[in-house]
């Protein structure tokens, strides 16, 4: 028997290239959901890496970085928060320029 | 007191009687005379008494025993009445009186009969007038009397307004409504043929018969309706109309809020209500009963749900506490208490509809969710919306990733889900055939650069039109992505073993062997000796039915998983505990499970699950309780 696939319509999941039990330290929610504030997963929430390796939805290491009292901390680790960019980079871009304003203040 | 001769001689004396022979005579004759005519010698007395001027004090002495006579009298009808009329009236055959002393006469012996014969008199109006009594109140008996019968010959005509035809209804309104709320249910179900009929209730309906029509509604609904030989689409249905028509008949919705409560208490308790209003609302076919919820659905809701209290009114004086007056849908969806079973129950359907569609064609389905959330309020369907922008987003991306890589053939498409959005998604893994592979790969390195960060998995869902070329057909079939992998394992070769397939395609032996029984009903492969082997000769190929559908997930593949999965726990919780209802159970069994994976059945999947141990023999079930069999 010769066997011929004509059409394909897969269905797949996304989720954050990021180890799966893993969840947004602020928030405590799965990065594949979305921050407290947002609806929309993916892009519309993206998450960002510090060189610290930690990891948080973007909208909940902004917040927390606009606290006078988080000096720019990592709310994990207590170093400077420094996003990291290039290749592990994740989410839209335009974010970590935002994020490093903080840090040229800081 | 009855009033005897001596109170009125008290307050009109008699006048004295001369004695002589005439007058003797003649009074004799009068007090005594027995419907008998005077002799010729009384007649003679009765001229000279009456030229004497001597008769009136005869009369008045006749009148007096009359009234005494009378007052001791009990009439049964009306004809003893006419024939005493006609007994005190013989005398004055034969005496000549003045009119005024006549009238006087004939106002006390009317006045007498009258009072004796109030409640019966009004059966002759002729004989009523001819006494003096007021016949307005006969005519109305009597126009009601006809009014009755004309409202029992309308039982059960509701389509016509009682009223409109009568106008002398006001006579009788209470006798009409009673009618009708004896037939309410009835007049209920035939909504809107009963329009009428119910508007005949709110215009004559009596304050105090509110209750009552609420409570011959509410017994009827509980012995007619609201037992086990009801389907609930019928019940769906009535309560739909008990809406309208209650509404109808009082606009407030005082009187629906109570006469609903039975049915809305019953239909929570329908394990089959919430799918078949959001099947009502989500597939308006002509066929379906509820399509009228489709219907209302479509109608524009004025008032957003936020803004109720801004127009705030006080609730009507016989209101119970929670006292609600919403629409249909409203109404429907306020039977439970919270909204989220609903929002379950449509994450289901949206999926089923979403995940079935060709080329990304969500508007529709997108037009429904904007219609629902008006009606369910804009918060709730926060899961709905993501779903479509998933699909949104899969068709941005898959049209980006072909535009990019022009290599990657445009018979392969993906949509790709947030995974934690979706409602039961299933978690088999296996490996795509290899000749959608290299395909697979570069959509997924394109998906790297689209989605940055972001990684794909592949379901099972979705479908793949497949090509089956045997040695004397060609045969094409639409199937799910691991039939379509377990049969492209034969291209070229057969005789495999389930070991075999279930290890290549790195699938679970429970998908592959249902997958490959697909295959051996569809009569392309036939199972011998533990190995699966192509049918290269096709004689005996059952004609048509070889356009199938993804096959859905099946009541009967879930109840297997309850069923090795969760009898133990089960078992171990009735040794325990000795007998649990099904409620119970299932919310042990959901509290078990919780932590590991989410418990997928729904209290109805574990209630037939149950049921299926019982007769099995597995388990007895008593009262609602569920008890392990021969335990003591």
């Amino acid at each position: 028997m010769l066997v011929d696939i004509l059409e394909w319509n897969g269905v797949a999941t996304w989720s954050w290239d990021v180890p799966s039990e893993e969840v947004c330290g602020i928030c405590r929610v799965s990065f594949d959901a979305t921050c407290s504030n947002c609806k929309i997963p993916g892009d519309q929430c993206p998450l960002v890496v510090g060189e610290c390796t930690h990891r948080f939805h973007m909208h909940c290491i902004v917040k927390w970085l606009e606290i006078e009292t988080s000096k720019n901390l990592c709310p994990m680790c207590r170093r400077s928060f420094k996003a990291v960019h290039g290749e592990k980079q994740l989410g839209g871009s335009q974010v970590l320029s935002y994020i490093e304003s903080f840090n040229f203040e800081g | 007191m009855l009033l005897n001769k001596s109170h009125f001689q008290k307050v009109f004396p008699l006048p004295e009687i001369p004695t002589d022979n005439d007058t003797d005579l003649a009074s004799n004759w009068l007090l005594n005379h027995e419907h008998k005519e005077p002799t010729t010698r009384v007649k003679t007395a009765l001229k000279n008494v009456l030229a004497s001027g001597a008769l009136w004090p005869i009369i008045l002495q006749y009148i007096e025993q009359m009234r005494s006579q009378i007052l001791a009298l009990d009439f049964e009808n009306v004809r003893q009445v006419e024939r005493t009329r006609r007994f005190f009236m013989f005398p004055l055959h034969f005496i000549t009186l003045e009119d005024y002393e006549a009238n006087q006469f004939l106002r006390a012996l009317d006045s007498l009969l009258r009072f004796k014969s109030g409640k019966f008199a009004l059966d002759d109006k002729f004989f009523s007038e001819s006494i003096g009594l007021d016949t307005t109140e006969y005519d109305n008996l009597q126009t009601e009397k006809s009014l009755v019968e004309q409202i029992k010959q309308h039982a059960g005509i509701w389509n016509v307004s009682f009223a409109e035809k009568y106008e002398e209804i006001d006579l009788s309104q209470k006798e009409l409504v009673s009618l009708r709320i004896n037939e309410i249910l009835d007049i209920v179900k035939s909504y809107p043929e009963s329009i009428p009929a119910l508007n005949d209730i709110r215009q004559f309906l009596d304050p105090s018969q509110r209750l009552q029509l609420v409570n011959e509604f509410t017994k009827n609904c509980n012995r007619y309706l609201l037992h086990a030989g009801s389907n609930t689409d019928d019940i769906i249905l009535c309560y739909i109309s008990t809406i309208r028509s209650f509404l109808i008949v009082d606009p407030r919705g005082v009187l629906l809020d109570n006469a609903s409560r039975p049915i809305r208490r019953y239909l929570k308790d329908r394990s089959d209500t919430i799918p078949l209003i959001v099947d009502a609302l989500m597939n308006p076919r002509k066929e379906n009963k509820l399509s009228v919820l489709a219907d209302e659905l479509k109608m524009v809701t004025q008032i957003p749900v936020n803004d109720l209290h801004l127009r705030w009114y006080p609730d009507p004086i016989d209101a119970l506490p929670d006292f609600k007056k919403q629409d249909i849908i409203e109404s429907l969806i306020s039977i439970f208490d919270t909204k989220e079973v609903f929002v379950t129950e449509f994450s289901h359907v949206f999926a089923d509809e979403l995940l079935s569609l060709k080329s990304f064609q969500f508007y529709e389905t997108s037009r429904k969710l904007d219609l629902l959330k008006s009606k369910f309020g804009e918060g709730e369907f926060n899961n709905l919306d993501v779903m479509i922008r998933d699909i949104l987003d899969s068709k941005l991306t898959d049209h980006k990733a072909h535009t990019l890589d022009r290599s990657i053939s445009r018979d392969v498409q993906f949509t790709i889900l947030s995974y934690m959005y979706w409602p039961d998604l299933p978690e088999d893994e296996f490996q795509v055939p290899e000749s959608i592979k290299p395909t697979l790969k570069q959509f997924e390195d394109q998906f790297r650069i689209i989605r940055p960060g972001r990684k794909m998995k592949q379901t099972k869902l979705g479908s793949a039109t497949v090509q089956l070329q045997l040695d004397n057909k060609t045969l094409k079939f639409e199937v799910s992505p691991p039939e379509a992998a377990i049969i492209s394992l034969f291209h070229n070769s057969s005789g495999l073993s389930l070991d075999h397939v279930s290890s290549s395609l790195k699938m679970g032996t429970e998908l592959a062997e249902k997958s490959l029984s697909y295959w051996v009903d569809q009569s392309v492969l036939k199972f011998e000796d533990g190995l699966y082997h192509v049918l290269e000769n096709q004689k005996d190929y059952p004609p048509a039915n070889n356009h199938n559908k993804v096959i859905p997930e099946t009541k009967a593949s879930k109840s297997t998983e309850i069923n090795t999965n969760y009898w133990p726990f089960v078992k171990g919780m009735l040794e325990n505990l000795e007998a649990l209802s099904a409620e119970r159970i299932y919310s042990f069994l959901k509290l078990s499970f919780s932590t590991e994976k989410t418990f997928g059945q729904s209290p109805t999947d574990v209630r037939d699950q149950l049921n299926t141990w019982v007769t099995e023999d597995r388990l007895d079930l008593e009262d609602g309780q569920y008890k392990l069999k021969n335990f003591k």
